[in-house]
């Protein structure tokens, strides 16, 4: 009851926001009757658990009931979740070791169907990120160095395209419907590869920093990549690349992996690690796509400590902001949910290495 | 530390006195001739100031073990990390330790690794061992290399050898043992005796398993593929006594294995075609003199050489070739002040350098190990100590010094009552392995070591009871170790890295029980119990968790029922709930199990030629259980044994 009064106040803190009013500190009226039409039916979270351990998982979360459960299965969610997608009314885990994409329906929230990913040999091929687009679902596939094509009418692989070594993060841009796939050459790479997605050819590579692993695209002709360095001598950065005329602008030295765009803005965390004996340095930031990227804005202003950011989301509508904590990578991490004014105003308890978060 | 101390009540431990159970053994010739090679052990267990824990070749074969991981196991406060089936991992923590800590010995001289710091106790087998010994602490003969006491622990494997006689020039041991899954395990032995005293010996043994036993994954039906083992052991001894008195013990053992490696078993798919090739060679001698009666002299040398070539199928990246070279050398002096008093002063030089072949790393490692020991023993009383001085320059980081004590009581405190109390505190010292320090893409070279305190103390009662109860021991060790600065590798920002860290420290309490009962019920009839209990509870003490992996309740257990006919036995292995993290949620338990199983022996004898026949039965009950999770243990197997021995 607590937790939907808060939802409520952060609903009636946006519609004020957004008549361009100030926000006032007054209590609103908890029986106010709000019910608006673009409310979000829930957050999912999938927890990737620990290698071979067979220990994915996926939690669920109701901002408006504040209740948060682990999803079950018949069969065990597998291997290494890696990245989640909801489309339709579909939700897409690529599970990397089992090797296989399993499919559920968002509404009832059972399994629908596994996807393996095989190649001829009927080896594993890993599938890592997903994005969709034109009734399709495309995954990068790290083994082979490929993207596959699900069809997400008939839940089955209707092709496969040869990219890079190692392929990570994979984006559509809208603004010349082409896919971007990210080489990470297990950290070697430096090219992400354009791919037409209806004739599923990769049409060239393009230079970027050195293990690019993230790429998202804006709304307009940008598309963000975060690249990792070699965690040593080549360090990771931040880059913008103007599908227009292919450049690559060099915009930070963070983040270097996981990011998210919401609104004109970049939300982020990094890691740095002192390569002498492994600590960390601990960003939590937003950069405002319209500015410079020299400074960015906090997104948690109170004592919360994260111990392992693993993940990042945002709440389009209260722009909230989730930030998973893997803790020690062991034992079951937490999701903490931060307001626009960077104070924590809850945390969920979910699996083994929370890692993806979409709200939907 | 008070606290600690009432934590420690009492404590008790197996003493395997060979000579009464020769006694009451009135078919076989041969165990009569062991018992004068064996009977020092006993004694020396009663007495130690440290938990002695020993299985012997005659208890080895009722135990259905094939590898010496199988029999470790019946020790208590043993842990025995076990990925499954023949060719899967098996290393050893002593009271939850971790594998790092544990020294095991073969025919007195360490075995090392240099990229992991653990012994895989899976590669040896059972065949060729007249015994096995586990001291948690410090060891009573002081008369030891440096290297044996700079741990927590010490596995002892001892092979068998040929005592020749007048009449008996030569040993002759055939054997084949098979069973399920396609494993064939056959061996040769023989001895000859060169002169009055020296003996030469060679023994060779192959081992296969296809290894491809079913298990469940859910609701699902599995088999365990792409899990072959081929093992080759070549072994050459020489070993014999000058007429100065001086005893010389030469070991050459050539190791080749090609392994398979399953992955863990996991949803979907499961095949990485990930393969192991070990190949090792090594050479130990041993030099034992007496110069006086006070002064005995004791040489040690080594040269290991190994090489492990990994290749994978499916990511031909990622294979590569870890090569390791040691050499080693060591020499101890004993002064026996008199009966009662002795002292000893070991030092050990050790040259360790690893290879990483792909990333083209080089680390070495010189050890500098000096260890002054004293000893004041009478029939009531027996008083350790030791200061070891540990002295390591690494060709990548910084030189490192570190002084370890050991201290150890043992007190007879009643004339009538065969009781033993004791008590030891030892300090170890434990350097990161090549692995801790090159695991991750970058050298964390600034990791400490882990450093590490046993407390320990406990009670032993053997008695003779009548003529029905031959033999009964009883003993209970209750211990409280600290690790500081405990090293542990976990993954960061994605699954490709891992990070080795100094983390908390962690803190077990744990008590240990064991039982040995002998009993005669009638001529030709006799039977054994032997009973193992172990508590602990090992704390993170960061979080203030309990430790992955650390059952609270453990117990082991065999019966052997020998009679004139046949030798019957049964076994079990218990192991209560775990979980696989800190957490102790259900979805990260573990279940307890039972692994129970029976075997069957038979001895017949002719002459000198004898004929022993085994059948086992292991996993009676068909248990699906994983020791470490998503390595599925083999369920229900037999297996069967011919031996001839000359």
């Amino acid at each position: 009851m607590k937790r939907k009064r808060k939802f409520l106040k952060g609903l009636f803190y946006l519609l004020v926001l957004t008549m361009g009013w100030s926000a006032c500190e007054s209590d609103p009226d908890p029986l106010i009757p709000v019910d608006p039409p673009f409310s979000l039916k829930g957050v999912f979270i999938l927890n990737q658990g620990q290698n071979d351990m067979n220990n994915a998982s996926l939690s669920h979360y109701d901002p408006e009931t504040g209740s948060i459960y682990t999803i079950p299965f018949e069969s065990a969610l597998g291997d290494v979740g890696q990245d989640i997608l909801v489309y339709g009314n579909k939700l897409y885990i690529s599970v990397s070791n089992s090797s296989y994409i399993r499919v559920l329906d968002v509404t009832t929230k059972k399994a629908i169907k596994d996807i393996p990913l095989l190649d001829n040999q009927n080896n594993m091929r890993n599938p890592r990120y997903l994005v969709s687009c034109l009734g399709n679902v495309y995954v990068s596939c790290v083994t082979d160095g490929t993207v596959a094509r699900i069809d997400t009418a008939s839940l089955s692989v209707t092709g496969n395209v040869k990219v890079g070594n190692f392929p990570e993060g994979i984006t559509f841009c809208p603004f010349n419907s082409k896919i971007y796939v990210a080489n990470s050459g297990w950290g070697t790479g430096n090219t992400i590869s354009v791919i037409n997605p209806v004739t599923l050819t990769e049409e060239w590579k393009m230079d970027v920093g050195q293990n690019p692993n993230i790429i998202k695209a804006g709304d307009d002709a940008y598309l963000y990549l975060s690249y990792q360095g070699d965690f040593g001598d080549i360090p990771g950065g931040f880059q913008r690349i103007d599908v227009r005329d292919n450049s690559v602008k060099n915009l930070s030295d963070y983040p270097k992996a996981d990011f998210t765009l919401s609104g004109n803005h970049i939300y982020f965390y990094d890691v740095t690690y002192n390569p002498l004996d492994w600590s960390m340095e601990l960003l939590f930031g937003k950069f405002d796509i319209t500015g410079n990227f020299n400074a960015y804005h906090s997104i948690i202003t109170d004592k919360t400590n994260i111990v392992s950011p693993y993940g990042i989301a945002v709440n389009p509508i209260s722009e909230d902001v989730f930030i998973a904590d893997a803790i020690d990578y062991v034992n079951p991490g937490k999701v903490y949910i931060f307001n626009p004014e960077g104070k924590k105003v809850d945390e969920l308890n979910v699996g083994i290495v929370p890692c993806k978060i979409v709200v939907y | 530390m008070a606290k600690r101390l009432l934590f420690v009540i009492f404590s008790l431990f197996t003493v395997h006195c060979s000579l009464i159970k020769a006694q009451s053994d009135t078919s076989v010739v041969r165990q009569l001739e062991e018992v004068e090679v064996k009977a020092s052990t006993p004694a020396f267990s009663f007495l130690s100031a440290s938990p002695v824990q020993s299985l012997s070749a005659d208890k080895l074969e009722k135990l259905n073990a094939l590898l010496v991981s199988d029999a470790v196991k019946y020790f208590s406060g043993v842990q025995v990390k076990d990925y499954g089936g023949v060719g899967g991992l098996k290393t050893v923590s002593i009271r939850s330790l971790g594998a790092n800590y544990t020294t095991v010995a073969y025919d007195g001289i360490s075995l090392s690794d240099y990229q992991t710091g653990q012994i895989d106790l899976g590669r040896f087998s059972l065949d060729n061992v007249e015994q096995i010994g586990l001291t948690t602490g410090g060891d009573n003969d002081i008369f030891q290399p440096a290297r044996n006491q700079a741990l927590s622990g010490v596995i002892r494997i001892t092979s068998r050898t040929f005592v020749p006689t007048e009449t008996k020039r030569n040993e002759w041991h055939a054997g084949l043992k098979t069973g399920s899954w396609e494993m064939y395990n056959p061996s040769v032995a023989y001895s000859q005796a060169l002169n009055r005293s020296f003996v030469l010996s060679a023994s060779s043994e192959y081992l296969r398993s296809k290894g491809d036993y079913p298990y469940q994954l859910g609701q699902e039906h599995r088999k365990r593929n792409h899990s072959e083992v081929e093992n080759w052991k070549s072994e050459i001894n020489l070993k014999g006594t000058f007429q100065t008195g001086g005893k010389l013990a030469v070991k050459t053992v050539y190791f080749n294995s090609d392994r398979n490696i399953p992955g863990a078993a996991i949803s979907g798919y499961n095949y990485v075609g990930e393969n192991m090739r070990d190949r090792n060679l090594f050479s130990q001698a041993n030099y034992t003199q007496a110069i006086s009666n006070k002064w005995q002299f004791q040489a040690n040398a080594k040269f290991n050489h190994s090489v492990m070539d990994y290749s994978s199928e499916l990511y031909p990246h990622f294979d590569n070739r870890y090569d390791q070279q040691e050499y080693y050398l060591n020499a101890i002096a004993l002064y026996k002040v008199s009966e009662r008093l002795s002292f000893s002063w070991a030092n050990d030089g050790i040259y360790g350098q690893f290879k990483n072949v792909k990333k083209n790393l080089t680390p070495a490692r010189t050890t500098w190990l000096s260890a002054l020991a004293g000893k004041y023993e009478t029939s009531i009383f027996t008083a350790n100590a030791s200061l070891l001085n540990q002295y390591i320059h690494e060709s990548t980081g910084k030189d490192r010094q570190h002084l370890s004590p050991y201290i150890g009581l043992s007190v007879k405190p009643l004339r009538n009552l065969p009781l033993r109390w004791r008590l030891y505190y030892k300090n170890t010292y434990r350097l990161p392995t090549f692995a801790d320090i090159y695991y991750p893409n970058l050298p964390n070279t600034k990791l400490k070591p882990e450093n590490a305190h046993q407390y320990n103390t406990g009670l032993t009662i053997v008695a003779a009871i009548n003529e029905y109860i031959p033999y009964i021991s009883l003993s209970s060790d209750v211990y409280y170790n600290r690790v500081e600065n405990k090293i542990i590798a976990r993954p960061i920002s994605s699954l490709a890295l891992l990070s080795v860290q100094n983390y908390d420290d962690v803190e077990i309490k744990g008590i240990d029980l064991n039982l040995t009962l002998q009993l005669r019920i009638a001529a030709g009839f006799s039977a054994e119990i032997n009973g193992t209990y172990t508590y602990q509870e090992a704390l993170n003490k960061g979080n203030g968790l309990l430790l992955a992996y650390t059952p609270r309740h453990s117990a082991t257990g065999f019966a052997s029922l020998k009679m004139s006919w046949l030798d019957v036995s049964y076994q079990f292995i218990y192991s209560g709930n775990r979980y696989y993290n800190e957490t102790p949620r259900l979805e990260y338990l573990l279940k307890r199990y039972i692994d129970q199983g029976i075997s069957l022996t038979k001895i017949v004898g002719w002459k000198d030629y004898r004929l022993h026949f085994s059948a086992e039965c292991l996993n009676l009950l068909d248990v699906q259980y994983d020791v470490v999770r998503s390595y599925p243990m083999p369920g229900r197997s037999f297996r069967f044994g011919i031996k001839f021995n000359y």
